[in-house]
């Protein structure tokens, strides 16, 4: 008898209550009589639940900024519907008094819709009253040094089975002429002077989608492009015990690396969290810049450059 | 006549602000982000409060609302950062000091790499407390698309979360 992951989570979220689910709910609490692994999970997707009421929760208990409440208001004052007047003008009015940390960090020229952009109304001081619990530890997070670039173990593939390219940092940039000879280092192969992608990475350049790839996945893919000369280029975030990026080419059937770094690793993670798919090194991104013809490919042509099989 | 004043729906919202808040803040990590949001959709939604069927849940039109103008900006900043994602990116889902924060800027930092689509019914379900097929009426998806992003989610958070736990000193 199989009892799906996602049966299980429904019934531990009380989905299967409805005498509709009988068979389900009896089929659960058998296996649960038998198999203390069963109640085990049901426990663990219980307690993340727990842990996600409480974490969030807190928000509750936070005084809720003048501005929100006063945004109804206004728009009661104004009569009914059409509050769009009001609320424009003061989008322009707060434009700079309210960025978000993620509009701090890229411009907005782009943006039809910048919600960090929006007004406060300018004066209430909103950090004041508003959120300071959450907002804290936050800040304190952004502001750790980015220096360490990756104290961290080295376990996991050996880097330094990369003796031909030095043993310290490893890389710097691979630029697929390494003299490496043909081993097996994982999910890189060295051919003919050049590095192929095999393995578990081959098969994420080849068949994962940036748009509905898992967060937990070993290789997060980040762009996909068309190359000067025609081919389609990937890059990627390889998770490994010191993880590294690239951008990797299709020809011949194959993915070849033309540039490979270290990602920097985050201050004291050691793997505790990994880096994001978008944390290219430099090199990567100059590799990038220099290749690229055009726009980066969206969601629905990346799906389609994929069904086609990067040709 | 049975549709509620204006007046009245007006008040059912400023009660539920806390929860649009709380809902804004899983979504958007950031919580100054998180009330640009809130705010955002309450103009819109007073832009059209016509549009809201008496005797629907208010709170669901709301995260629906949200969920929308979320979407939108998470657009928006999608064709902003198409190739060169800014390394703050990088430094938000960073590891944190020590002590008592660790776990709940796991949490935070967790929920923060999930796709989209799994961290609205995360969201909706997991800390709204939406059942399925409210969660599934919100995101306008079938049942079996919320179960299923549900279960992946969830995989995606503890494999986050174990990894932090299992890396602590």
């Amino acid at each position: 008898m199989i009892i799906t992951e996602e049966l299980l989570m429904a019934y531990a979220d009380g989905e299967l209550a409805g005498p509709e689910h009988a068979a389900d709910r009896t089929r659960i609490e058998a296996a649960l009589r038998a198999d203390p692994q069963i109640a085990r999970r049901i426990e663990s997707h219980r307690a993340l639940r727990r842990e996600l009421s409480a974490s969030f929760d807190r928000v509750l208990d936070e005084p809720v900024p003048a501005r929100l409440a006063g945004a109804v208001r206004r728009a009661l004052a104004s009569s009914g519907a059409d509050a769009s007047a009001d609320t424009d003008g003061r989008a322009r009015d707060g434009a700079e008094g309210a960025r978000g940390s993620i509009d701090a960090t890229g411009g907005t020229e782009a943006a039809p819709h910048s919600f960090g952009a929006r007004g406060s109304g300018g004066s209430s001081p909103r950090s004041a009253g508003d959120g300071t619990s959450a907002a804290n530890p936050e800040a304190q997070h952004t502001a750790q040094p980015a220096d360490s670039g990756g104290a961290g173990a080295r376990a996991g593939w050996d880097w330094q089975q990369w003796g031909a390219m030095g043993a310290s940092l490893v890389v710097g940039i691979v630029l697929g002429r390494a003299a490496v000879t043909s081993r097996d280092l994982g999910p890189i192969a060295s051919r003919d002077g050049h590095l192929i992608a095999q393995g578990h990475l081959a098969d994420a350049l080849s068949n994962q989608l940036a748009s509905t790839q898992s967060a937990t996945a070993p290789v997060q893919i980040g762009t996909s492009f068309k190359s000067k000369d025609g081919s389609y280029c990937r890059t990627f975030v390889l998770h490994e015990a010191d993880p590294m990026g690239g951008l990797a080419c299709r020809a011949g059937g194959e993915w070849t690396l033309n540039t490979l770094a270290r990602v920097q690793a985050s201050p004291g993670a050691k793997g505790r969290h990994r880096p994001a798919a978008s944390q290219l090194p430099g090199a990567v991104r100059a590799a990038v810049e220099a290749q690229i013809v055009g726009d980066p490919l969206d969601s629905s042509a990346e799906a389609q450059a994929k069904d086609g099989g990067w040709k | 006549m049975s549709r509620p004043a204006a007046a009245d729906i007006q008040e059912q919202l400023v009660a539920l602000l806390p929860k649009l808040r709380r809902f804004a803040r899983t979504l958007a990590h950031s919580p100054d982000d998180a009330d640009d949001l809130v705010q955002l959709a309450l103009e819109r939604a007073l832009a059209r409060l016509d549009q809201w069927q008496p005797g629907t849940r208010l709170d669901s039109w709301m995260y629906g609302i949200i969920k929308n103008a979320w979407i939108d900006e998470v657009r928006a900043r999608e064709r902003r950062d198409r190739v060169h994602a800014p390394e703050e990116l990088g430094e938000q889902v960073a590891d944190a000091g020590s002590g008592a924060q660790i776990d709940r800027l796991s949490l935070e930092a967790a929920i923060a790499r999930l796709p989209e689509e799994q961290r609205l019914v995360v969201a909706l379900v997991l800390v709204e407390g939406l059942s399925y097929k409210e969660a599934a009426a919100v995101l306008d998806v079938p049942i079996g698309t919320v179960t299923s992003r549900l279960a992946r989610g969830r995989e995606a958070l503890e494999a986050l979360l174990g990894a932090a736990a299992g890396d602590a000193p």
